[in-house]
């Protein structure tokens, strides 16, 4: 029987699409790809200029030389939003070992002092977003998203969603590990 | 009479799903998701800032655009995309702006790069893919779509057969269809060398990107520098400023450095320092005008006005203020007076000031607008004596007073005729504080008060204001039925506000309401902390009570 070119043709792009759909499955599948993740664009690069308040003291503003020459963590948050209520003892004990920096999104000063009292406060410095304008140039998603700054202040690992026992020891220990 | 199969029913179902989709899509245009209070004011900005909403995606709903999404993220994407365009920022680069933070995936027309490729290829390969087959399959007549599918192999072979003959017989002639496609091929591509010919431009070089990524790529590094160092400079500027808060050079560094970025408020407060520190220089207080203006939009606004005003009084000559001075006469429609003003600054400059080339190009604009002559340009004149100068400005400074008078005057005209603009009154009360006439401004107040029982803020503006001046029993009497209607109808408002009980105290004793006014005091003295000043006063008030 000859074939068709009317046959190849279709067969041949099936062939190429079922390529290209098994190298994207494979990679998730060995746990290079995470689906749920879009790339981060300041990664390698230095934080966007956030000039926010800090909650204990308006009239200061959130400074990144403090953590200049340290692993540190920047951590989004909120006091309305859940998963950060979940993720609250892994940032207590991140900040065990490191700075950790928040900053409240969109969220008002009283509501933010409530649940830091109710859910402990791992940060050493706490700035307010208010209308969640500065979060827009770190690309946010929603909150919670983290952070980690290597010891040149660049960005090397963003994490979107809270931080549960797999994302700890899959991405954050090992990206503090590293930059150590 | 034909059988009707099974297949037949599912492909009549398929085909009748596909057209109401089709035609439900039509109707279900997405309406914009923008809400009436994020619009600009400027029309011309809004349609630019609908148009790039239109090519941003919302990230947390990825098929819409951030014009459709209902999402609190594209809600502050919008917002964010007007306050930039609000700077005077480009398309280009609020879209870059925006890129820079969400990277390509943002854009809802990515950028052709290795990685999207594919993606834009796609259409093409798909359609090329496609047409191959048709026509490929065009040549071969299909087994008939109608066969009865009952039929059993041996049957079907048979059919094959002499379908296959057919095909041989007809390879001499070439099915209909094939010729029309040939044809259609060679129509479209003539008539596709035509259009080019009629409305292409084959004059032109070609540009081809690689030849210009190099250029691009430099362009875009230097607009990169360039807004680095802008923001360097001015958190340097901020640094500084605040390590030398007595330094009048500081303050102007970092007012200049908060104008470059768009920091308007910044700027201001800069500016007022060096001001207070500069005592009053009046070149100072024309920056401050300059910036009061561009943070409106461009607008001379009455306070800027008011500053130009005393600048001229005491520096006739001072560029930056005459040129204002023209701009506020441009944008009340005043060409001629316009054209005057600045016509006079041009006799003045320095024939190598950095502003001629501006100030000829306003006078043109004006003269323009008001289909006026264009006056000849004088050269500086040399005979100018400083005196003849000074007068004319002083008279000019007089003629200016009277022109916001006059704005002031028609806006409480068209207040009389139209008394519920309740934001007229506030405006209009706002004018007679800049002016000075605090009896016009109780008025004012009153009257915006009584339209909107409900607004705490101005009834606490009227009664700070009523404070000062030498209020009449009518007034409190006034102002005491306001506070009376407040209380039933909005106490929860009104506990935000504290003031409002030592006011209604104080306006309920000049009415010798003594009850009301020990109730109003002993309720505020509950709330302040002890032996705070207000507290002390008001222990102090209460013993006083008959």
């Amino acid at each position: 029987m000859r074939l068709r070119l009317s046959f190849i043709l279709p067969l041949l792009g099936f062939v190429i699409l079922l390529g290209i759909s098994g190298m994207a499955l494979l990679a998730t599948l060995s746990g290079n790809r995470d689906v749920t993740q879009l790339p981060s664009v300041l990664i390698g690069k230095a934080p966007p200029r956030t000039d926010l308040p800090l909650l204990s003291d308006p009239a200061s503003f959130l400074d990144f030389s403090a953590v200049s020459g340290q692993v540190a963590v920047v951590n989004f948050f909120a006091s309305w939003c859940a998963p950060c209520r979940a993720e609250a003892p892994a940032l207590e004990a991140l900040s065990q070992q490191l700075p950790v920096i928040g900053i409240a999104y969109k969220d008002k000063p009283e509501d933010t002092d409530a649940f830091l009292r109710q859910y402990g406060d791992p940060f050493s410095q706490i700035a307010v977003d208010f209308d969640g304008q500065a979060a827009l140039r770190w690309g946010l998603y929603g909150v919670p998203e983290t952070y980690i700054l290597n010891k040149q202040g660049k960005i090397i690992l963003r994490h979107a969603g809270p931080i549960d026992k797999g994302v700890m020891d899959r991405l954050i220990m090992p990206a503090i590990e590293n930059a150590r | 009479m034909r059988q009707i199969t099974g297949v037949q029913i599912i492909r009549t179902v398929f085909v009748l799903l596909f057209f109401s989709a089709f035609f439900y899509s039509l109707t279900g245009w997405p309406a914009a998701a923008l809400t009436p209070e994020e619009k600009l004011a400027d029309p011309i900005l809004e349609d630019r800032a609908r148009a790039l909403s239109k090519q941003l995606r919302c990230l947390v709903c990825q098929n819409q655009s951030i014009d459709d999404s209902d999402a609190d993220l594209a809600k502050d994407l919008r917002r964010e995309v007007r306050s930039l365009l609000q700077t005077g920022a480009s398309d280009a680069a609020i879209l870059e702006s925006i890129q820079n933070s969400y990277g390509d995936y943002v854009l809802l027309r990515p950028p052709v790069s290795t990685q999207t490729l594919l993606l834009w290829l796609a259409p093409v390969l798909i359609l090329t893919g496609g047409g191959l087959i048709i026509i490929f399959g065009m040549r071969r007549p299909r087994p008939h779509q109608t066969a009865n599918q009952e039929i059993g192999r041996h049957k079907k072979k048979r059919a094959d057969r002499q379908i296959n003959q057919a095909g041989d017989t007809e390879k001499s002639q070439p099915a209909l269809p094939v010729r029309y496609a040939a044809a259609a091929c060679i129509a479209i591509t003539a008539a596709a060398g035509l259009l080019y010919g009629l409305y292409g431009r084959p004059d032109l070089p070609d540009q081809p990107l690689y030849r210009r990524t190099a250029e691009l790529a430099q362009k875009q590094a230097e607009t990169k520098a360039e807004t680095e160092a802008l923001d360097t400079a001015f958190n340097a500027a901020q640094k500084a400023a605040a390590k030398h808060p007595d330094d009048i050079a500081s303050w102007l560094q970092l007012a200049l450095a908060g104008a470059r970025t768009g920091n308007s408020r910044v700027e201001i407060d800069a500016l007022q320092n060096a001001l207070s520190l500069s005592g009053d220089a009046a070149d100072i207080k024309a920056m401050i005008a300059e910036a009061l203006s561009r943070a409106a939009g461009g607008q001379v606004t009455i306070p800027a006005r008011q500053l130009i005003n005393e600048i001229l009084q005491v520096e006739p000559n001072e560029p930056r203020a005459l040129f204002l001075w023209g701009l506020a006469a441009y944008q009340d429609e005043a060409y001629q007076l316009a054209i005057d003003r600045w016509a006079y600054l041009y006799q003045l400059s320095a024939p190598n000031a950095p502003w001629r080339k501006r100030l000829e190009d306003s006078i043109r604009q004006a003269a323009d607008d008001g289909g006026l002559p264009a006056p000849d340009l004088p050269e500086k004149a040399k005979a100018n004596t400083s005196q003849g100068e000074a007068d004319s400005s002083q008279m000019s400074a007089a003629e200016q007073q009277a022109m916001i008078e006059g704005m002031v005057a028609g806006l409480a005209a068209r207040l009389e005729d139209s008394p519920d603009d309740r934001e007229g009154w506030l405006r209009l009360a706002r004018s007679y504080k800049v002016l000075g006439r605090p009896d016009e401004q109780i008025n004012a107040l009153f009257r915006a008060a009584e339209l909107d029982k409900s607004d705490i803020a101005v009834l606490i503006e009227l009664s700070e204001v009523l404070l000062q001046s030498d209020e009449s029993e009518q007034h409190a009497r006034r102002i005491g039925k306001l506070f009376e209607q407040n209380e039933v109808r909005d106490k929860p408002r009104f506990q935000a506000y504290p003031q409002w009980l030592f006011f209604r105290g104080h306006f309920a004793l000049s009415e010798n309401n003594i009850p009301l006014a020990r109730e109003s005091w002993s309720k505020l003295l509950a709330g302040l902390p002890p032996d705070s000043e207000l507290a002390n006063l008001l222990t102090e008030k209460l013993a006083t009570l008959p």
